[in-house]
């Protein structure tokens, strides 16, 4: 574990993208950050052009032509592909060089001196360059090295000079560094970077003044952003950003002096895109390459990726698409029939020839031309469940050994995704899963070996994860069902029958305690061999004898109604048929639901009445518990005796609580024994 | 009893789990998974990688620098595990 960068913009998720052997960064507040894997840090990236114009040097006899030349310098990171990443050059110092061919020799340092060292740590070189007495075309003069070197010597003659290179071919002014943005992606060899996130600061105003101050919340690359302060009707334009805490608008802010003014810095044109030079994906300029996209689609860009070789650009409920052969600008943009968008770039999943996304309008897959619906049976739960105001945490992973794409988003009360829309891509079928943490990011991964895996993070417990494994966080060797013994507290819970797993790693710590007895869920802090410690407390310390759950699954299986043969005929299914592979640990709650219902019906039972085979009914309990271990020695068949209520319309629920056991559901169905549970209603 | 109703299990060839059939479990299967066989089971479980978290994940391998998971995190510190 390496800290790469710290002090970095998080308040929402930055986006990664890997191009030309090295992995960028964005989060539309810093520089992009850049890392090959080998640097101990990421860098900004990027190079800032040398900030003066070179020096004048010394002249003494020597090969330079006769005439005036033009000399400047840039910078160059000669660990970057093809070691031609490089800066824009300096100014241009027109220098003359009369009566007897001279050589120029430049001082070299950190400041002072003819040639200024870049203090980017990705510059390891400094190139000069000259054109030919009398030219306008620039040819490289030599180069040296960013550190040590104290002076350089310009001797060649305009004939030697121009057997050279030609600087015009890495395009002279196309290095600005990357700006600001919330999107980056690459394409055909171009990196693309566009949208814009609207950030919330509290920002200090004085009336007529120009000058607006934060605790360093502003962005230095928010020259040209928008900011608006409180619900006033003026939005001012950010002219210049000295610091992180002061920013210079324009025109002078019309308000009252306010030293917590609310504010909120947005970009003026938030569907504007950037590119790069091709092959240069550091390399920006600002001027030219640059193009405001979704234009009459009243939407506004959240995505961006290549697809077939052209570049899609998604708002939330809309798509175009850019095809270009060698120049973005002048590329078609095209449309794409439909209302399908997605949430947020993380939204998107490039995988097996296709591509895929879920917006507002539902998941879609996309092989050709426009996007598939794909998500209609499973839009109208979902839609029930998700808070969409939370939608910059939604993101999808795919586990690559499942073949299963998930699409992770926050349910309503929730604070962090811990439910995920998940699609079989070898079935086309859909369920929703859930973790008792919150899985807020995910991304394949491949290891030397090339296995593909799933890791998944997350945020608010601190832990990564692999997308694997029999109960969430706890080692194979344990169940994750324990029970609790004596002396137990709302915090400490002690532990009988079993031992837990213990050692860095590979001990209960980030896991979800489930209290069975109060429904509560803790984060474990940390465990021995025989206690479990809380990061906060229970209500209250459960019993001894009672059962709490680690790393438990919660699982739920629920059908549709089954309204047999029409609502006008009533029915009274007397028992549901489960079918399962036979197994050996576990437990089942079975609810069940009458006339579209949303809550359970209440389970009767004497005190004199015996339990059915296998369950337990707890007398005006909303749910029947069926052990699966009692049912190991048979087939995996059990029957779970209903009700004498008569219904047009049935439904259960079948909820797997316990982390123990490996279910593996065959059947489930109602189950009728005579023809008078059907049809007509009877008053026995 | 209607032979609409006999449902007999989930298998990867007739079950039309989530197309709204009244004989389906339905699209509101909870926490499960598919089988190819056409099982219904719990989806995956989740086994340690990292003592740290991240509100985004990044994933970097070259022949020189191996393979890597990149954490960004809320202290808007970035780091890297090595896979």
């Amino acid at each position: 574990m390496t800290t790469l960068k710290t002090g970095l913009k998080a308040d929402k998720p930055a986006i990664f993208s890997t191009i030309n052997g090295r992995i960028y960064c964005s989060n539309d507040f810093d520089r992009i950050q850049a890392w090959d894997g080998v640097w101990s840090a990421t860098r900004d990236a990027g190079m800032a052009a040398p900030a003066a114009v070179i020096g004048a040097g010394t002249q003494a006899a020597g090969n330079v032509t006769l005439g005036t030349h033009l000399i400047r310098y840039r910078y160059l990171d000669s660990t970057s592909p093809g070691g031609a990443y490089r800066s824009n050059p300096s100014t241009a110092l027109s220098t003359v060089i009369a009566t007897t061919t001279k050589q120029i020799t430049f001082s070299v340092g950190a400041a002072a001196t003819d040639i200024i060292r870049s203090t980017d740590t990705k510059c390891d070189t400094i190139q000069v360059e000259a054109t030919a007495a009398g030219g306008t075309d620039y040819y490289v003069v030599g180069t040296l090295a960013n550190a040590a070197v104290t002076s350089y010597v310009y001797n060649v003659s305009d004939t030697v000079l121009a057997a050279g290179e030609l600087t015009s071919i890495y395009d002279d002014f196309g290095h600005e560094q990357p700006p600001a943005g919330a999107i980056l992606t690459e394409c055909r060899n171009y990196a693309f970077l566009g949208g814009a996130h609207a950030r919330a600061v509290t920002v200090g105003v004085t009336s007529a003044g120009v000058t607006v101050t934060s605790a360093a919340a502003f962005s230095t690359l928010w020259v040209g952003r928008l900011i608006r302060i409180g619900s006033e009707t003026t939005q001012y334009s950010i002219t210049a950003a000295a610091s992180t805490s002061s920013v210079t608008i324009s025109p002078a802010y019309v308000g009252t002096t306010n030293a917590t003014a609310s504010a909120i810095v947005y970009a003026k044109n938030p569907n504007r895109i950037y590119w790069s030079k091709a092959g240069f994906p550091e390399s920006f300029k600002g001027a030219s390459r640059v193009r405001d996209v979704l234009n009459g689609r009243g939407d506004r860009l959240v995505a961006m990726t290549d697809f077939m070789g052209d570049l899609y650009l998604l708002g939330t409920r809309s798509i175009q698409r850019l095809v270009f052969v060698d120049d973005p600008l002048t590329g078609e943009l095209n449309t794409i029939a439909g209302e399908f968008g997605v949430w947020t770039q993380r939204c998107l999943y490039g995988l097996d020839g296709a591509l895929f996304g879920w917006g507002a309008n539902g998941a879609w897959m996309m092989t050709g031309g426009r996007p598939r619906w794909i998500s209609k049976p499973i839009d109208r739960t979902v839609a029930a469940l998700i808070d969409t105001t939370k939608s910059d945490q939604f993101h999808a992973t795919y586990d690559p050994k499942e073949k299963v794409l998930r699409w992770h988003f926050v349910a309503t009360g929730d604070a962090n995704p811990e439910f995920a829309l998940a699609y079989d891509l070898q079935g086309n079928r859909w369920c929703i899963d859930q973790w008792r943490q919150g899985i807020d990011a995910g991304v394949t991964v491949a290891n030397a070996n090339g296995t593909l895996r799933l890791a998944v993070a997350d945020s608010a417990n601190g832990r990564a994860w692999y997308g694997e494994g029999v109960t969430d966080g706890v080692p194979a060797g344990s169940t994750g069902d324990y029970t609790v013994g004596g002396s137990s507290t709302t915090t400490v819970i002690q532990i009988t029958g079993s031992s837990l797993p213990t050692g860095a790693g590979t001990d209960l710590t980030g896991t979800v305690l489930y209290d069975v007895t109060s429904a509560q869920e803790r984060l474990v802090a940390s465990n021995t061999v025989s206690a479990i410690t809380l990061s906060t407390a229970l209500s209250a310390a459960p019993a001894i004898g009672s059962s709490v759950y680690v790393g438990a699954i919660p699982c739920v299986v629920q059908s549709d109604w089954h309204v047999f043969d029409g609502q006008e005929e009533k029915t009274r299914p007397p028992a549901l048929w489960l079918k399962f592979v036979p197994q050996t640990a576990g437990t089942l709650r079975i609810e069940i639901y009458k006339d579209f219902s949303e809550t359970p019906l209440t389970w009767t039972r004497s005190a004199s009445e015996p339990n059915p085979k296998y369950a337990t009914i707890t007398n005006n309990g909303t749910f029947a518990t069926l052990s699966l271990t009692t049912t190991a020695t048979n087939d995996g068949f059990a029957v779970i005796p209903l009700f004498a209520d008569w219904g047009r319309a049935w439904k259960y629920k079948i909820t797997i609580l316990s982390p123990a056991g490996t279910l593996q559901l065959l059947d489930a169905q109602f189950a009728f024994e005579s023809k008078k549970d059907t049809g007509r209603e009877t008053t026995e | 009893m209607s032979e609409a109703v006999k449902w007999s299990g989930l298998h990867d060839d007739v079950s039309d789990v989530a197309h709204g059939k009244n004989d389906s479990l339905g699209s509101a299967s909870r926490g499960m998974s598919f089988y190819v066989q056409g099982e219904l089971r719990r989806r995956p479980g989740l086994t340690f990688l990292a003592a740290h978290g991240g509100i985004a994940l990044g994933t970097f391998s070259s022949p020189v620098a191996g393979s890597w998971l990149i954490l960004f995190k809320t202290n808007g510190e970035l780091k890297s595990v090595a896979l």
